[in-house]
């Protein structure tokens, strides 16, 4: 237990003194994260232009145009043809089109539910159809409640994207938290023991009466607890400097990420056990994360992706694991709504460690 | 830090390492064959022999690193398989070429290691174990800030962290320049002085000739000779050879008549060499005609018989004509050896 304990110190002292670590695994992702979200995120877009298809002109209408036309952020243009604006939506002139039909003061008038607009929207870059949306569902349900004096008797129905509510940080966080965790776990643990196999420092230990496990475990949980600290610093700059909104517990999510990072230490261990030097793991390691990156909803769904790579999309562990961190962290899901999830991670972790101990040579 | 040793020199009996029958095969290859030898607490034990020879094999089987395919060990009174844990806490290992943790101070190091044992060092234990090796002055240095003498020095002093019965250190001063070579020397020296039993490999004649009391010669998996260095050359019975200018030239007859002399032959330009069983009364017996006839003997130089004529005459091959590929396979970048002169020379 001293020398497990001596051992976390030690290499958490040679990861704080390696600059180059530190920055990768504490700066690169909230640089990143900041990145997208500056070129894609909410707030940062600047102002959109909005057709309103005006074929009613009754109060509520004119009140609706004119919240518009005082709302930041949105250029309004009316106009009486439908076509006309689905033509300039098409043409990329504005990013969505807002119909009030000419039965809207009708039907506001009468005491039925929600009055639902019709609202099509430019989903070529879900980024500015989430500002989109979400401006104009805002802006509409203020004008409703102000005429209403009620709950939402007015709001739109949007067609383009299934996600109603896409705010891409919102997304985007939990997918930078994910990818956080992988290459934490990959680097810190194939990369270190690699490195240490070739060195020839693991043939030194070896001479030593010190259980491996000592050795091996102190790495492994200080590569967790890193990946820890990663998760919070990406949240709370997510949270402070990006507006994005965190429903998930704490405790539910660092166990979310716990299981995910035991299982990319074990993907560490297969790495290391059939490398056999760093080139082979470096290749190695590049083959294996960069799929992973781009094709696990990371960075964008991969709902719309073409149907040839679900299998793909499906099989790559990280899937599983950005999706676990987006339903706690965003929709504040408890681990029993991704229990699959994390089954598929603990039966994953299973099979690579396996594979560690049956490859694993310590020379 | 009193190294829990017996008294050094311990009678015959006192074997601190008892091998026998000891065998390793890779495949096909047979690198240690049926070797058996005893070391004796509290002596410098030499195994020397070219690369490829099975030198560090039978150092990782010793040390409990690698398994043997037949024949016992036994370290201390333990034998070392089938567990070799007990063992490995009572010896000191050195490997060849191990780099160390990076961001790690060597102070640090040490404590790291100590607690490999289950020992912890104080601050005041560590800096006596690096003043050992004369590193103190870099306790807060960085492993990988050492030069080579010093990062090995560091190696040893980790090889001593737990205070050894027998310390093991395979091929300490390849690739160190002469200087530092010679300053590790002393240190593996007052190591042996403080009571702790060195078994040490090397391809360097003079390092075995100056450090060790016993030398075990390995080529090709086999001892091919086990005894003291000056054993091992006197039962050569080789001759000397004494090689000179001279002031002026005279017929070689003069010199195959000098007392002793065996052969006697004339260089290109003005040199000679004459071979002698006895070097001295050669070169008292040379030293006399030359005065008779008035001439100067000049560049006076005489090579005596050393462990390069021993591995000669055993293998038919000298250990610096060895070039091959490490018996592991690895490092390349070893300096090439150069061959050794005169026996025991420089200072």
């Amino acid at each position: 237990m001293r020398a497990f304990l001596d051992f976390l110190k030690a290499f958490a002292l040679m990861f704080l003194r390696n600059r180059q670590a530190l920055f990768w695994t504490f700066f690169f992702p909230v640089l990143l994260m900041g990145l997208l979200g500056i070129v894609f995120g909410r707030g940062f877009g600047g102002d959109f232009n909005l057709a309103v298809v005006k074929l009613d002109d009754g109060m509520v209408a004119n009140v609706m145009v004119q919240a518009f036309k005082n709302a930041d952020g949105v250029n309004v243009s009316v106009t009486d043809s439908e076509q006309e604006a689905l033509k300039k939506l098409e043409d990329g002139a504005v990013q969505g089109v807002l119909v009030l039909p000419p039965d809207l003061q009708q039907g506001f008038a009468g005491q039925g539910g929600t009055t639902r607009l019709p609202f099509r929207y430019d989903n070529s870059d879900m980024a500015t159809a989430g500002q989109v949306v979400g401006i104009t569902q805002q802006i509409v349900e203020s004008v409703g409640n102000e005429i209403a004096k009620v709950q939402p008797k007015l709001g739109i129905l949007p067609t383009g994207v299934k996600a109603a509510s896409l705010d891409y940080l919102d997304f985007l966080v939990p997918g930078i938290v994910a990818l956080s965790i992988m290459q934490t776990a990959i680097f810190g643990v194939g990369g270190t023991l690699v490195t240490y196999k070739e060195k020839g420092v693991l043939r030194r230990l070896r001479a030593t009466p010190l259980p491996m496990r000592s050795f091996m475990g102190s790495n492994v949980l200080l590569r967790i607890l890193i990946s820890l600290v990663q998760m919070v610093i990406v949240l709370a700059v997510g949270i402070l400097l990006f507006d994005v909104t965190v429903n998930g517990s704490l405790l539910v999510v660092s166990i979310v990420a716990i299981i995910g990072s035991a299982c990319f230490v074990s993907l560490g261990f297969v790495i290391a056990a059939v490398s056999k030097n760093m080139e082979v793991a470096q290749a190695l390691m590049n083959v294996i994360q960069t799929p992973m990156m781009f094709l696990s909803g990371i960075f964008f769904p991969m709902n719309n992706a073409p149907a040839w790579i679900q299998p793909i999309v499906k099989i790559l562990p990280l899937t599983y694991l950005a999706d676990a961190l987006r339903a706690v962290l965003i929709d504040g899901a408890g681990l029993w709504a991704v229990r699959w999830d994390l089954a598929i991670l603990l039966a994953v972790t299973g099979v690579f460690v396996l594979i560690a101990w049956r490859f694993f040579r310590w020379e | 830090m009193t190294p829990a040793v017996a008294a050094p020199g311990a009678g015959a009996n006192g074997a601190v390492i008892s091998v026998s029958g000891l065998t390793k095969r890779y495949g096909d290859l047979v690198a240690v064959d049926s070797i058996s030898l005893d070391v004796s607490r509290g002596e410098v034990f030499g195994i020397l022999g070219p690369n490829g020879a099975g030198k560090t094999t039978t150092l990782e089987m010793i040390e409990g690193l690698s398994r043997p395919d037949a024949g016992t060990i036994v370290v201390d009174g333990l034998p070392v398989w089938p567990d070799p844990k007990r063992v490995k806490a009572r010896i000191g290992v050195q490997l060849q070429a191990t780099a160390l943790f990076d961001y790690l101070k060597l102070s640090e190091i040490i404590h790291l290691f100590g607690s490999c044992y289950g020992i912890r060092r104080t601050p005041a234990e560590i800096d006596a174990l690096l003043d050992r090796v004369g590193l103190l002055e870099k306790r807060e240095s960085h492993a990988d800030q050492l030069s080579g003498g010093q990062a090995q020095r560091l190696s040893i002093a980790l090889a001593l962290v737990n205070d050894p019965v027998v310390t093991f250190l395979d091929e300490p001063t390849t690739g160190l320049d002469p200087r530092a070579r010679r300053a590790l020397w002393d240190v593996i020296r007052a190591i042996n002085e403080s009571g702790t039993t060195v078994v040490l490999t090397t391809h360097y004649m003079e390092e075995a000739e100056r450090l060790c009391e016993r030398v075990a010669v390995m080529d090709h998996g086999h001892v091919m000779a086990l005894d003291s260095p000056r054993q091992l050359v006197n039962s050569l019975g080789a001759e000397a050879h004494v090689t000179f200018t001279l002031s002026d030239p005279v017929p070689l007859a003069v010199l195959c008549e000098l007392r002793g002399v065996s052969t006697c032959s004339a260089q290109d330009g003005e040199g000679y060499t004459v071979v002698a069983a006895d070097a001295q009364e050669a070169v008292v017996s040379l030293l006399e005609v030359a005065a008779s006839r008035g001439l100067r003997v000049e560049n006076l130089d005489v090579q005596g018989a050393n462990l390069e004529d021993v591995f000669l005459h055993m293998t038919g091959r000298t250990l610096s004509e060895e070039e091959e590929e490490d018996e592991r396979g690895g490092e390349s970048e070893k300096p090439r050896r150069r061959p050794f002169f005169l026996g025991g020379g420089g200072g």
